[in-house]
């Protein structure tokens, strides 16, 4: 009875249509394998060979790239990265989620006008933003003007070009993301699953965790790769706001690039980033078990 | 007769921002055991009611009292009550047990004991065996089964439902209807039902509160608000009736009691304005000569009135239910009124 239904049902979707679902679908494969698996074909290819003597590739094939990661000087390079990568991602969540949070418990108008203040700083070049932090963060600046005047602090804080301030430059590049993610997933939940979990006994907190928290996790999870990704490889920020004293794995892709002029090492670089991140973001998946509420609300 | 009384709203007050008020003063005393049904238009306040007995929502004034003790300003989660929700509310990331379970395991019941509780609901349900569906994967009638067996698994003093049958189709809604009605006697759990469908709460319920506005219009058994309506709106919402001004005073005829040709109470000429069909009910509108619009209903199709034609109509005077008295006589009205009386407040 089952197996008749489900073949059925299968005839039904292939003819139903009219016309084959590939072609429906076409345009997604042909802008993946554009834009996404060709890139990378090309970067991983551009990995095992060996640099030229003066400019571009030799074709021939060689492993010492990536051996050449596993040298002290370029795997601290990748665990400062991470750890910069990790912590950034962690204040974003802790900021960001709340923020995403309230703003799908306000009014429309109220919606509105918290997205526009998120919006707002897109208008400009993210670098000119940047630089603003410079005049906030240097030596008698804004910060260390309104701190002294209030008599917080007696003297100037120094606090451009130290790791706090590259910590903050990541928070405010990449807390909208987080905060868009988060008010997405939050914006769909039905509140009054919150009202029945109260009904049944739940504290208000016990609603928010066991209710609340799991239905907004897929968002704070897309927020988590959103923040986690690109603070992996954003270096213009540690360069401009915290010196040469950190240096992440971007800035020396960026480098091998232009300075260096090695090619395969940069591209083996970005590969081993790449996969590193794809396998902090399986396990982070795995861990909170979020693959299982995906697609779900 | 003090103890027979579970549950207490007194002069309950809502109202939200920017409308007009929601409740004005409700008093409803509910019995221990009752099927007690809310019945009135969308926007009369019933749901507002329910979810401040719930306790989401805070009134305005006024006091519920639940056996005694006064909860208005009690969470939600500290009040012995629980609710089935319109659109069912089932937690979508959790399966049927864990929903069903949910109460319980809150309330630290160990988890052997919650098992065979949920078990135990299942089969109250007849579910047996969709312990690991998510709520994603069933039916709307198994939906509601699942919201039924979540909020009566924790044993509520009062189990509030608020239009559960509202998303079902008429036939399932039917069955539904008998089993609530079922269950609610053999867990002999009072039951405070909202719907806006007349039939449903003469159907299921002990007694039934026709809302109107945030008033209460009428409180009594379906045979009371049927036979005896207070108010003119109750005697239109409750069954159709036609309403008729005559020196002062208000009378309810129903439909089923309009009389046409050949009886001897058919003393007023009427033309025939309109026939229709409909629910194995052929409906007849009739315009009397002061204006004034009659409705009749008859089962089954009369083919002799046709439309555009004059004939006479009537009704039997002990069919003209007098309504809307003012209040002083009221008393008087009610007691003559009221087979076993002493129920109204």
């Amino acid at each position: 009875m089952k197996s008749t239904e489900g073949a059925g049902m299968k005839k039904r979707k292939v003819s139903g249509g009219g016309q084959p679902q590939w072609l429906l679908l076409a345009p997604i494969y042909i802008f993946t394998i554009l834009f996404v698996i060709l890139p990378f074909l090309y970067m991983f290819l551009l990995s095992v060979l060996s640099r030229a003597k003066v400019w571009g590739v030799e074709f021939d094939f060689t492993l010492d790239n990536y051996k050449r990661i596993l040298e002290p000087l370029y795997l601290s390079t990748f665990a400062e990265s991470f750890r910069l990568a990790v912590i950034s991602t962690i204040l974003v969540a802790l900021i960001g989620y709340p923020y995403g949070y309230f703003m799908a418990r306000m009014n429309a108008v109220w919606k509105k006008r918290m997205l526009l203040l998120i919006m707002i700083p897109f208008w400009t070049s993210a670098l000119i933003r940047l630089y603003g932090w410079i005049i906030v963060f240097r030596s008698n600046g804004v910060l260390d003007k309104f701190l002294m005047g209030l008599h917080i602090t007696a003297e100037p804080l120094k606090l451009l070009y130290t790791y706090p301030a590259v910590v903050v430059g990541m928070i405010y590049a990449l807390l909208p993301f987080m905060i868009l993610a988060v008010y997405s997933s939050a914006e769909k939940m039905d509140w009054t699953l919150v009202e029945a979990s109260r009904d049944l006994g739940a504290s208000s907190f016990r609603a928010f965790w066991t209710v609340t928290f799991k239905l907004t996790l897929p968002g704070l999870l897309s927020g988590v790769v959103l923040t986690f990704i690109p603070s992996m490889g954003l270096f213009f920020i540690a360069d401009i706001l915290g010196g040469n004293k950190i240096v992440l794995v971007g800035s020396v892709i960026q480098e091998q690039i232009t300075k260096g002029r090695n090619q395969p090492f940069a591209a083996a670089m970005s590969v081993v980033l790449m996969l590193l991140t794809t396998l902090m973001i399986r396990l982070y998946r795995r861990i909170t078990g979020t693959s299982r509420l995906e697609g779900m609300v | 007769m003090e103890d027979q009384i579970i549950l207490q709203l007194k002069g309950i007050r809502k109202s939200f921002e920017e409308t007009s008020e929601v409740l004005s003063g409700i008093e409803l005393e509910i019995h221990r055991g009752e099927f007690i049904t809310l019945l009135g238009a969308s926007g009369c306040g019933k749901t507002t009611t329910l979810r401040i007995i719930a306790g989401l929502e805070t009134p305005d004034a006024g006091q519920v009292i639940l056996e005694g003790e006064d909860i208005t300003g009690l969470e939600p989660n500290k009040r012995p009550v629980n609710t089935v929700f319109q659109n069912y509310a089932l937690f979508p990331h959790m399966n049927v047990a864990e929903n069903i379970g949910y109460g319980l395991k809150i309330k630290k019941f160990p988890k052997s004991d919650i098992a065979e509780k949920v078990k135990e609901m299942l089969r109250l349900v007849q579910l047996e065996g969709f312990e690991k569906r998510m709520p994603g994967q069933l039916s709307g009638g198994q939906r509601q089964r699942v919201a039924i067996a979540r909020a009566v698994a924790g044993q509520p003093k009062v189990l509030l439902l608020d239009e559960p049958l509202g998303a079902l189709d008429l036939k399932l809604r039917r069955q539904m209807q008998l089993e609530l009605k079922r269950l609610q006697k053999r867990l002999g759990i009072t039951f405070v039902y909202i719907t806006h469908d007349q039939d449903e709460a003469i159907n299921m319920s002990d007694r039934i509160a026709v809302m109107n506005r945030g008033v209460l219009e009428q409180l009594g058994t379906p045979n009371e608000i049927y036979y005896h309506p207070r108010t003119s709106y109750v005697a239109d919402f409750v069954g159709n009736a036609n309403i008729f001004r005559e020196e002062g005073s208000v009378y309810a005829v129903r439909t089923e009691n309009v009389l046409m040709n050949g009886e001897p109470e058919c003393v007023r000429e009427a033309s025939v304005v309109e026939k229709s069909f409909a629910g194995g009910q052929l409906r007849i509108l009739f315009r009397l000569a002061d204006g004034q619009e009659v409705t009749a209903s008859r089962s089954g199709i009369d083919a002799d009135i046709r439309e555009g034609g004059v004939c006479r109509i009537g009704w039997k005077p002990e069919h003209a239910v007098e309504v809307d008295v003012p209040t002083a006589a009221k008393v008087c009205a009610i007691e003559g009124g009221t087979a076993d009386g002493g129920t109204y407040r």
